[in-house]
C-alpha cells in the first residue's frame, strides 16, 4: 500500500502542475467584441476590431465628467496622430438618444462615437475593466489581443507616444 | 502526530504565500503607470469598496440609510435614488452636501464625506418586500463608476446568507456560518463520492488493524485527506475568483477523467488482491529506504489525494461557494474569501472526519469479516470510477460496466464459503442479487437503455417521464442566446446552464423539473439550456459573460430581454422553493432593468 500511495502522489502532483501555471498570467483577448454590433451616430453600422489596424476603444458615459473633459483631447490627439494604422472609436454606456442629445449641445468629436442596444459596460469588463469604471480606454492589436488598458482619464502625452511607437 | 504539523505548516504556508502573491498584484497596479506594462492603473477601489451603505429602521415608517464613502471618493446626490415597487421614492431627507462647479455640468451637490438619508416611507415598512438602491459616484483621480444598483430584500431570504456574512466582516460569524453551510453541503451529493475513497484508504491501510494507535492512525489518515480538499477547494475558489473559472471545470475532460477512473479502478482492485503494484526491485529498495526516513509520505500522499478528489471527483457549484467567488471576485479581498472557503471545506468534511474517527471502534479486527468489508468499500471506489466514466463514455458500453460491476460480488460470493447456514443463506441471497442486476445491466446495454437507475426502460417503459412537457432550446453561444432572447420578444426567458458531470443539475432535473406545479410556471418562460460539458470556448465565454463560476445556474430575464436582477437560481432547489421563486419572478419581471445601464 505504501508504495501504491507514492504513487498515487506522484502522479497527483504531475496531474496538478499544469493547472495551477495555466491558471496564473492570462492575455485579455478582445474576441468578446465579435459578439456586439455598433451603430454610429450618424447610424452606419460598425464591426469590431478593425481588421489589421489598432483599434483604440474609449468607454466613456454622457454622465462621467473626467470623460466628457477627456473627449476633445482624444479628438485632437487623433487629428495629429501620425501614425496611420490607428483607429479611434468613442464607445457610448448611454443609448442612442442620451448620446444624440449629448452631441447637440458639444462638440463633435474626430473620431467615430459609436453606442450598441447590447451592454457595453459588460464589454468594457469583458476587455478587462475590473472595476468597471469610465473612462477606460483600451488599445487592441492586430491579432486582436488587448495590449493596453487606461483606467480613467488619459494622459495624452504618454498615450501620443506609445501609439506612434507602435509598429504598422 | 508530527505529520499532522507538518502538514498544518503546509497549509499555513500556501495561505501565505496567497495573500503575498495579493500583495505582489497590488504593487504591481500601483508601478504600472510605466507604459511597459501595458496597464496603467491609479489604485482604485472597487464600487462596493468606495461606496458602503447600511440600512436602519428607525420607526415603522421611517429607514435611514448610512453611505460611508471612502477618502478620495464621491458620490452624485441628485443620482442616488431609490424604488419600490418601480415607484421612485419622493420623500427623502438628504443632508447639505459639498458644491462642485462644473463646467460641462454646472452645479453639482456631491458627499465627500460618510453621510445619512431619511427615508420616509409610504407604506409601513413590513408590508415592503424589497427596495431598490441606485447611486453613482467617482474618485477623485478622474474616474466614474457606471450607476451601482442594489437590491435590498426584507423578511426572511435564505440566499443571501453567505453574501451577508462575508459583508458584516465579523470573523467569527464568517468562520461559523460558513462552516454550518458546509456541514448542510456535506448531506448533499458533493461530498457523497469521497466517502468511499476516503473509507478505502482507512481499510486498505494495514497500520489501521495492526497496530495499538490504530484509532489515532484512522483519524489522522481523514484528517490528512479533509485538509487536502479544504486546501483545494480554497485555492481552486481564490483561483476562480481571478480567472473567472473554476479549474474543475476544465477538468471535466474525458482525459482527466478516464485517467482518475483508472487510478481508482486500480485501487480498488488492488484492494480485493487482485495484484499488487510492484515497482522494479531497485526503485522498490529506494522507497522503501525513503518511506522509512519520511514516514509522513504516506499522510502526504492521502493529503493529495484529498486535494485531487475535490477538484476532479466531486466538483459542485454550491451556493456558499459561488457567494464565496463573487465576494472574493469583487472586493478582492483574498484574506476573508479563503477564511470562509475553508470554513466550508471543513464542515463539508466532517463527515469524512467522523468516519476516521469511528473507524477504529467500528471496524473488526483482522479477520474474514474484516476482509469482506475491506472488499465491499474496494467495490464502492469502483463504482465512483464508473460514475466517473458516466458522462463521456456511450450508454452501452457504460451499461456494461455495469453488468461487469454487479458480476464481480456475484463472482466473489460464490467463492466465498460459510460455517453457518445463515451465513450459506444470506450468500444464496447475495448471488441471486447481484447476478439479476448484472443480467439486467446487460439486457440495457443490447437494448440501448441511456439511464443507470432505469435500466429496463426499452424493455419495460415505465411511465413516460414528465420532462418531455418542456421544451428546452439548446444554445451554445452568447450569440445564439442573444438571437433566442430576441425571438422570444415578449416572453420572459429562462436560461439553465447544464453539464453532464454536474451532479446537481440532474438532481434538478430528475426532482424539480418533473414537478407539475413547477411544469406550469415554466411553461410561461421561453426555455433556454446551455450545455457546458464540453467547456468549449464559446462555453466559456457564455459563463463569464454572466460571471458565472459553473452549472448549475439559472439565470432569467424579462420580456424586454433584460436579465431579472438577484434573480438566478444557484445551485440545487426543490420544487417547492423553485416554484416560489419564479412565481415571484414572473410577477416582478417586466420592469427591472440590466445592471450597468441607467434606466
Amino acid at each position: 500500500m505504501q508504495y501504491q500511495r507514492f504513487l498515487l502522489g506522484l502522479i497527483a502532483i504531475i496531474f496538478l502542475t499544469p493547472f495551477i501555471l495555466s491558471s496564473c498570467a492570462k492575455k485579455i483577448s478582445a474576441d468578446a467584441l465579435n459578439d456586439y454590433s455598433f451603430t454610429s451616430l450618424a447610424g452606419e453600422k460598425v464591426s469590431l476590431p478593425v481588421k489589421n489596424k489598432y483599434t483604440v476603444l474609449n468607454f466613456w458615459a454622457t454622465w462621467c465628467l473626467p470623460c466628457v473633459e477627456e473627449l476633445p483631447e482624444l479628438s485632437d490627439l487623433n487629428k495629429k496622430l501620425s501614425n496611420d494604422q490607428i483607429e479611434f472609436f468613442g464607445v457610448s454606456i448611454d443609448d442612442a438618444e442620451k448620446t444624440g442629445k449629448f452631441f447637440q449641445a458639444n462638440e463633435a468629436t474626430s473620431f467615430k462615437i459609436i453606442y450598441s442596444e447590447q451592454d457595453t459596460m459588460a464589454l468594457s469588463e469583458q476587455l478587462g475593466n475590473d472595476k468597471g469604471v469610465v473612462p477606460y480606454t483600451v488599445v487592441i492589436d492586430q491579432n486582436g489581443k488587448v495590449i493596453k488598458q487606461i483606467f480613467g482619464r488619459v494622459n495624452i502625452q504618454e498615450l501620443s507616444s506609445y501609439l506612434n511607437s507602435l509598429k504598422p | 502526530m508530527i505529520i499532522l504539523k507538518k502538514l498544518f505548516l503546509l497549509f499555513v504556508f500556501s495561505l501565505i504565500s496567497i495573500v503575498s502573491s495579493n500583495f505582489a498584484i497590488a504593487d504591481n497596479s500601483q508601478s504600472s503607470n510605466s507604459f511597459s506594462q501595458g496597464v496603467s492603473e491609479p489604485k482604485l477601489l472597487t464600487p462596493d469598496q468606495a461606496f458602503k451603505y447600511q440600512l436602519k429602521a428607525l420607526d415603522a415608517n421611517t429607514l435611514a440609510i448610512n453611505f460611508k464613502v471612502a477618502p478620495g471618493y464621491y458620490l452624485y446626490r441628485d443620482r442616488i435614488i431609490f424604488k419600490i415597487q418601480q415607484q421612485p421614492l419622493a420623500n427623502i431627507e438628504f443632508p447639505a452636501g459639498e458644491f462642485k462647479q462644473d463646467p460641462n455640468f454646472g452645479r453639482m451637490e456631491v458627499y465627500h464625506h460618510d453621510f445619512s438619508v431619511r427615508l420616509n416611507l409610504p407604506i409601513p415598512l413590513d408590508q415592503i418586500a424589497q427596495l431598490e438602491l441606485g447611486y453613482q459616484g467617482c474618485s477623485e483621480q478622474g474616474v466614474c463608476y457606471a450607476p451601482i444598483k442594489k437590491i435590498e430584500r426584507f423578511g426572511k431570504s435564505t440566499e443571501n446568507i453567505p453574501v451577508s456574512l462575508l459583508a458584516s466582516g465579523q470573523w467569527w460569524l464568517i468562520i461559523s456560518g460558513f462552516f454550518g453551510l458546509g456541514l448542510l453541503l456535506s448531506l448533499t451529493p458533493c461530498v457523497l463520492p469521497m466517502i468511499p475513497i476516503l473509507s478505502g484508504i482507512i481499510i486498505g491501510d494495514k497500520k489501521v488493524h495492526h497496530h495499538a494507535t490504530s484509532r489515532l492512525h484512522a483519524f489522522n489518515l481523514s484528517l490528512a485527506y479533509t485538509l487536502g480538499m479544504a486546501l483545494s477547494y480554497t485555492l481552486a475558489g481564490i483561483a476562480a475568483a481571478y480567472s473567472g473559472q473554476l479549474i474543475s471545470n476544465s477538468l471535466q475532460s474525458p482525459l482527466v477523467l478516464s485517467i482518475t477512473a483508472i487510478l481508482l479502478a486500480v485501487l480498488a482492485l488492488s484492494t480485493f488482491g487482485v495484484f499488487e503494484i510492484k515497482l522494479p526491485n531497485f526503485i522498490q529498495n529506494k522507497l522503501v529506504s525513503t518511506a522509512n526516513r519520511f514516514k509522513g509520505g504516506q499522510l502526504i500522499s492521502v493529503f493529495i489525494m484529498g486535494i485531487l478528489s475535490a477538484l476532479i471527483v466531486s466538483p459542485c457549484v454550491a451556493a456558499p461557494l459561488a457567494g464565496a467567488l463573487i465576494y472574493i471576485s469583487q472586493t478582492h479581498d483574498v484574506m476573508t474569501g479563503a477564511i470562509a472557503l475553508f470554513s466550508m471545506s471543513i464542515g463539508m468534511g466532517i463527515p469524512l472526519l467522523m468516519i476516521g474517527a469511528s473507524a477504529g471502534h467500528v471496524l473488526p479486527k483482522a479477520g474474514a469479516w474484516m476482509e469482506l468489508i475491506r472488499h465491499l468499500f474496494g467495490l464502492m471506489m469502483l463504482a465512483v470510477a464508473i460514475l466517473m466514466l458516466s458522462s463521456i463514455l456511450p450508454s452501452y458500453l457504460l451499461m456494461l460496466l455495469w453488468c461487469l460491476f454487479f458480476a464481480i460480488p456475484a463472482v466473489y460470493l460464490f467463492r466465498l464459503s460459510f460455517d453457518s447456514q445463515l451465513g450459506q443463506i444470506l450468500k444464496h441471497i447475495g448471488i441471486a442479487l447481484t447476478t439479476g442486476l448484472s443480467i439486467i445491466y446487460f439486457i440495457a446495454s443490447l437494448s440501448g437503455a441511456s439511464a443507470v437507475l432505469n435500466p429496463l426502460e426499452k424493455v419495460i417503459p415505465l411511465q413516460q417521464s414528465n420532462q418531455q412537457g418542456l421544451a428546452w432550446t439548446k444554445i451554445n453561444s452568447l450569440t445564439e442566446l442573444n438571437q433566442v432572447i430576441q425571438q422570444s420578444k415578449g416572453k420572459p426567458v429562462l436560461l439553465d446552464f447544464y453539464a453532464d458531470w454536474c451532479v446537481a443539475c440532474k438532481e434538478m432535473e430528475k426532482y424539480t423539473f418533473s414537478e407539475p406545479k413547477v411544469i406550469k410556471l415554466m411553461g410561461q418562460f421561453t426555455l433556454v439550456k446551455a450545455d457546458v460539458t464540453a467547456n468549449s470556448d464559446e462555453q466559456v465565454k457564455l459563463l463569464q459573460h454572466f460571471k458565472l463560476f459553473g452549472p448549475p445556474a439559472i439565470v432569467f430575464f424579462n420580456a424586454n430581454g433584460k436579465e431579472i436582477l438577484n434573480s438566478r437560481v444557484i445551485g440545487f432547489e426543490n420544487a417547492d422553493i423553485f416554484a416560489k421563486n419564479i412565481g415571484k419572478i414572473l410577477e416582478i419581471g417586466d420592469s427591472e432593468c440590466n445592471i450597468s445601464v441607467s434606466c
